[in-house]
């Protein structure tokens, strides 16, 4: 079993200031009005973590649930849930709930 | 399960849909007008399919009518964020056109700055002012945007369809409104929609809507002069007239220039305004000569229209 004891097992929800399409593909925009401000193209796994963050999810909801989806072991996908969570909010789109 | 990181900008393979870019710009641009404290409320696009006003079908822009006092600002502070004024139509503009066209090339959408529509001969500022104090919210891409009242909204889609009154598209929409719309409003709606084209002096523009409404005796509420300037706006000759009207106010020594600047566009003027032409010299010249031919004969066409009105 995958332990968390490592970090503390946040859920995360999108920031106030990101808009987001899910058309089978997620897109994400940071609103920055002072910055010229791209799109983010999530690819298959980014956008399935994204859509559960929505649901309030913490790490470790989203680690087993994955797992369970993907049939691997938690211990296998963690690292890389962990780090794109991590990424996606030190680009301001996602805070701690 | 793939690696979910890392995660990429929109460029390159990853090139933003219309779809995408269009319910993002929405947000985007109300955005930028809220962190500077000016009202702007989006219209038409995808909130008209989510009213249920027209049959669902996909945007191409991004429209927004802005405070008309704050309009030039707005657009100016769109600049240093990459979007900026789509290059001007080289056949001229003597008509005022409705609205500023902006691009972004990461961007497969303009946002078009309104600060009027077309049809509504009221002041412009009153009229925002009504707008926005009727405005709503609609929710894209996951954000609350403010937008028109569902009335605002009939009357502007509506009048988009009736300043194009022969295109396929214009035909069908209306005939949604009139099948699909119109049944659904109470004898309340109807009679503030009638108001609100009162207001707006739009009741000779909207009389085709308003008379399937069940409304009989419209007034006549434009002069002799906004009655031509829309006659000839809903007419297929609007941009031959504007140009004609500017060859005949340019002086004799620079008429030439006009013609050539009007025939000849610069190769990226021509494929801005028409990027469907495919790449390459030989495409080029043939899109250029079908553009001539097509041009020519517009404005012979609209030669006898611009005679009887060229003092508007």
């Amino acid at each position: 079993m995958y332990q968390v004891s490592s970090f503390v097992d946040s859920s995360y929800c999108t920031a106030p200031n990101v808009a987001w399409v899910d058309s089978g593909r997620v897109v994400v925009l940071l609103l920055d009005s002072t910055a010229p401000s791209a799109p983010f193209v999530l690819n298959p796994s980014g956008g399935e973590i994204w859509r559960r963050l929505q649901r309030n999810a913490t790490i470790s909801d989203l680690v087993r649930e994955l797992a369970l989806e993907y049939s691997v072991s938690e211990d296998a996908i963690a690292p890389s849930v962990r780090s794109f969570v991590t990424e996606l909010q030190h680009g301001g789109l996602v805070t701690e709930a | 399960m793939n690696n979910p990181a890392p995660i990429t900008r929109a460029h390159g393979d990853e090139r933003l849909l219309v779809h995408e870019a269009v319910a993002l710009g929405h947000a985007f641009v109300s955005s930028v007008a809220q962190d500077h404290g000016i009202r702007a409320l989006l219209i038409k696009g995808p909130i008209l399919n989510q009213l249920n006003l027209r049959e669902p079908r996909a945007s191409s822009d991004v429209d927004v009518l802005v405070d008309p006092a704050r309009r030039d600002e707005f657009v100016l502070l769109l600049r240093p964020l990459l979007w900026v004024e789509r290059p001007v139509d080289y056949s001229g503009k003597a008509l005022p056109t409705h609205a500023i066209h902006l691009i972004n090339e990461s961007w497969p959408c303009d946002i078009d700055v309104h600060d009027h529509y077309p049809g509504l001969f009221a002041d412009k500022q009153a009229v925002f002012d009504r707008l926005w104090n009727d405005r709503t919210l609609a929710t894209v891409a996951n954000q609350q945007v403010p937008t028109l009242s569902l009335l605002g909204h009939i009357v502007i889609a509506a009048l988009h369809s009736l300043r194009d009154p022969t295109a396929g598209r214009s035909v069908r929409e209306l005939a949604f409104l009139n099948d699909r719309v119109i049944p659904m409003l109470s004898n309340e709606q109807r009679t503030e929609l009638l108001s609100l084209c009162k207001q707006f002096r739009a009741l000779e523009t909207m009389r085709p809507f308003l008379t399937g409404l069940g409304f009989a005796g419209i007034a006549r509420d434009l002069t002799a002069v906004e009655r031509k300037m829309w006659l000839i706006r809903i007419s297929d000759q609007q941009q031959s007239f504007r140009w004609l009207r500017r060859f005949a106010d340019t002086p004799l020594t620079e008429r030439p220039a006009l013609v050539r600047q009007a025939l000849f566009p610069p190769g990226t003027a021509f494929r801005a305004h028409h990027p469907a032409t495919p790449s390459g010299k030989v495409a080029l010249l043939e899109a250029r000569i079908s553009f001539i031919v097509a041009r020519v004969a517009a404005l012979k066409r609209s030669y006898s229209l611009y005679r009887r009105n060229r003092r508007l």
